[in-house]
């Protein structure tokens, strides 16, 4: 035997040992008490200080479990405005004049460092909140907000500055952070390392950071001083940083992770045949949209607006791209929320009916487009380019527009460059989408004072409109609001401002051996602490 | 020879400048800034101007270009604006992976590509030539982010041997050290095979070439004369008398293998360098996408300086060109 043969034997033996041990220490057995779950996630955790790092939804999720808020947030928007059960704080009460909210913290909470969780650490979190040095993103959920006073280890009073819907969403904003440790640290220099934070990491929530190796896994662990007899159920859950779809998809199916978040819809009736796998499908809190620069003069008129509505199939779009998990959107307050205007009429797909309403704004057809005063109906459609469906649908709205003579020059650009060109107007029109919360304000898009910087990128004015929106959040109860949300939304229908696409729903996939999961728009990991896997049979 | 390596530094230093600058004007002119909270209208403008201010973007191109390259020669190369933590720090966690990658593949590279081009020389013209010259061909001419796709397609998924992504295992810090270098070296086999195998086909044409032309010439039908067995005068005479060229070829390849990890480590999530440049990249994270830069450029002109080197100690005529 030849010594290169008996080398490349050698080589292919070594192969081999490697390939047998990599397929046997893939997994470590499930634990019986609940077990290590397996995760996986697109990005990586962007750091342990929320207020550092919060432009993450990963992170933000993440680090929930670690800092728990005053409140949980609960899932119920599709019934009412936003309700609350008790997180650190066991109670709540708002004063009669509405400028006050008394928060009363559970007895016994501890830090995992076993120091106790007090009403310092909740009014030292809105200190380090509010400080211009430290810069957190959302500081302006805490504008409303006096101050916050004190009364007691487990007291802490918040003074706004007057009664408005959002009050207890604001308060609550934000885990509460480590006084003790944290506090150590001047805020001028929070910014500074990032890495301090990690190294002095000390949680309240049910999980510890066990491990955070960069670009490959988060391990959180169970935290034994958590306040919830009994919880978590697992040991260990471990988030894998696995930053394509499709190699998250695979190795689910190979039995390599337990949980996956961002199913592609395409791929949603294979997972849900598997037997061994569960489907979750849940409504997200977001809507895809056109908006029309209503500075340009093309799109000016609201007749070409409704136009150019009525002449997108956006049934079309959600059963090509969406395969039945998503429908078309009518309103910017989702269809499944309490404040949803139940009485709108959807704009139909009427190519003829566009037709003859861009003939009456002097756009008349000729040489297979359309024009008016010697310009053709043409226009720039954006959108980002690393978003596959929107791509896919912004090629689908080109051929349809087509069809009533309107000339559409797709242009998918980078994420960074499409928030540019929009923040600056500097388009004709923007295929893109929006996450929303469930304080039901719609300043952010349609007010006129957010034209200037803000996201009304499309410098959509309406002096009615603007007044409605500031009524809404003057309201000390949300739900009185639904009369002033119903004439927004019947103004923004006939308007069209946006033409609004589709909600989508998120798909997530698990082994059907989890049990008690309850992703939902809120939180992916709602609830993390009940989730466990049943020991195979 | 001190004089032509003086040179060669100072042509090294210059081209390092020269992808520096280029980065860096390229980086700031390209349509889109940082993003994130930095254009988050939600945030005050005296917020993000702060913020501007803390990054150094608020001062003129000019003055950001002179600070950074003043920086860049203390070697302080700033704070991620995505990580809030010292670039240094950020590329000192990375590199580890990535040099383990790299070296793993360079194995890969040399013992397939000098094996196989060994076995092609013996008997050229053979039907094992033949097919060795077709699949070369092939795998150079293939993408290595495909061929990592395709390898972890077939050997992760359709026959599951090994890992498809990561470093390590789940609960692997658990294991004893054995186990866990077992487990590392299952990880790297599919990706240093991708990375390492059309480099390996690219090698092997350049040995058989070399070996098959040094197998003709006169001191090795002198050795076969003095009687020497077939295997000793092939690894002991003629290949040796092929490697001096050869030698160029490993100084490139170190500059190719740290460069071409990029797509890689993508494909296998490994957390190295080319997935930091990657997502500094997404997320316009100025600094790491300089630090990483100078890097690899510092990477492949030191590789390529080696080469010569080799090279010009091999053969005097270079170093009097």
């Amino acid at each position: 035997m030849s010594r290169a043969l008996r080398l490349a034997l050698l080589c292919a033996g070594a192969l081999a040992a490697l390939a047998a041990l990599g397929c046997t220490r893939e997994r470590p057995p499930a634990a019986s008490s609940g077990g290590t779950l397996v995760v996986a996630t697109l990005v990586d955790l962007q750091g342990v200080n929320e207020l550092l790092s919060s432009d993450n939804r990963f992170t933000g999720e993440i680090l929930e479990l670690l800092f728990p808020r005053l409140l949980v947030e609960l899932p119920d928007f599709e019934s009412g405005p936003p309700s609350f059960a008790p997180g650190l704080a066991e109670s709540w009460e708002r004063s009669e004049d509405g400028r006050e909210i008394l928060f009363r913290l559970r007895p016994g909470l501890v830090w995992s460092d076993g120091e106790p969780l007090t009403a310092a650490d909740v009014r030292f979190t809105f200190e380090a909140q509010t400080s211009p040095e430290v810069a957190w993103s959302y500081a302006h959920a805490k504008e409303g907000i006096e101050s916050v006073e004190v009364l007691d280890d487990r007291t802490v009073r918040f003074r706004f500055r007057e009664p408005y819907a959002t009050q207890l969403l604001d308060a609550n904003e934000g885990g509460i952070l480590p006084r003790h440790v944290w506090g150590e640290r001047p805020f001028a220099s929070w910014r500074e390392d990032a890495d301090w934070f990690r190294d002095h990491l000390v949680v309240s929530g049910p999980f510890l950071l066990a491990a955070w190796r960069p670009a490959q896994e988060v391990v959180l662990a169970r935290n034994p001083r958590y306040w919830e007899p009994g919880r978590p159920r697992l040991d260990r859950v471990v988030f894998r940083v696995v930053p394509d779809q499709g190699a998250q998809l695979a190795q689910l199916l190979g039995g390599g992770l337990d949980f996956v978040l961002g199913v592609p819809p395409a791929r949603a009736a294979e997972i849900a045949a598997n037997p061994g796998l569960q489907l979750f499908p849940f409504w997200n809190r977001q809507y895809d949209y056109i908006v029309w620069n209503t500075r340009r003069p093309l799109f000016a008129d609201t007749a070409v607006r409704r136009a150019l509505t009525l002449a997108i199939d956006r049934q079309e779009l959600v059963d090509a791209l969406w395969f039945g998990y998503a429908r078309p959107a009518l309103s910017p307050l989702l269809s499944s929320s309490w404040a949803f205007h139940r009485g709108l009429e959807p704009w139909p797909y009427d190519p003829a009916a566009a037709r003859r309403l861009l003939d009456a704004a002097g756009w008349v057809e000729r040489d297979g487009g359309r024009v008016k005063d010697g310009e053709r109906f043409a226009f720039d459609l954006l959108t980002n380019a690393g978003n596959r469906v929107r791509v896919d649908a912004a090629v689908m709205i080109q051929a349809q527009l087509a069809r009533v003579g309107i000339e559409v020059r797709l242009r998918p650009i980078d994420l960074n460059t499409l928030n540019e060109k929009a923040l600056a107007h500097d388009f004709d029109a923007m295929l893109s989408g929006w996450g929303i919360d469930t304080s039901m304000d719609l300043r952010f898009a349609f007010h006129s004072e957010e034209a200037e910087g803000g996201y009304n990128f499309g410098g959509y004015a309406n002096p009615e409109v603007d007044r409605l929106i500031e009524e809404v959040q003057r309201q000390r109860d949300l739900a009185a609001a639904k009369p002033l949300l119903d004439r927004l939304q019947e103004i923004l229908h006939e308007e069209q401002p946006y033409t609004l696409l589709w909600e989508p729903q998120r798909l997530a996939a698990g082994r059907a051996a989890l049990r008690d999961a309850q992703p939902n728009a809120l939180a992916t990991f709602f609830r993390l602490e009940e989730w466990w896997l049943a020991p195979p049979p | 020879m001190g004089r032509y390596l003086l040179r060669r530094l100072a042509a090294c230093l210059l081209l390092v400048w020269l992808v520096l600058t280029g980065t860096f004007f390229l980086l700031h002119l390209a349509p889109g800034g940082p993003g994130g909270a930095l254009e988050d209208p939600r945030i005050p403008s005296e917020q993000r101007l702060r913020w501007r201010e803390l990054w150094g973007l608020d001062e003129p191109l000019a003055a950001q270009y002179a600070r950074f390259l003043g920086a860049a020669l203390r070697g302080e190369w700033g704070h991620s604006f995505q990580h809030h933590r010292p670039v240094a720090a950020v590329v000192a966690g990375a590199l580890p992976a990535t040099l383990l990658l790299a070296g793993a593949a360079l194995g890969v590279e040399w013992t397939a590509g000098l094996l196989l081009g060994v076995a092609a020389a013996r008997r050229p013209g053979s039907l094992f030539d033949e097919l060795l010259r077709f699949l070369s061909l092939l795998l150079y001419s293939l993408p290595t982010f495909w061929l990592g796709l395709m390898a972890v397609l077939l050997f992760s998924f359709r026959w599951p041997l090994f890992p498809p992504s990561h470093l390590a295992s789940v609960g692997a810090e658990a294991l004893p050290p054995l186990a866990r270098l077992a487990d590392l070296g299952a990880h790297l086999v599919l990706p240093a095979l991708a990375i390492g195998l059309p480099s390996a086909a690219a090698l092997a044409r350049f040995v058989r070439g070399s070996l098959v032309e040094t197998l003709g010439q006169e001191f090795v039908l002198a050795a076969r004369a003095r009687g020497l067995s077939g295997r000793r005068v092939l690894w002991g005479h003629a290949l040796r008398a092929s490697l001096a060229p050869l030698s160029q070829l490993f100084g490139l390849s170190l500059a190719f293998l740290l460069s071409g990890t990029l797509a890689v480590e993508v494909v296998f999530a490994w957390p190295g360098i080319g997935r930091v440049t990657f997502d500094a990249l997404a997320a316009r994270d100025y600094p790491v996408v300089l630090a990483t830069t100078a890097l690899s450029a510092t990477m492949v002109v030191l590789g390529s300086l080696v080469a010569d080197l080799l090279l010009a100690w091999a053969d005097p005529r270079v170093r009097r060109a």
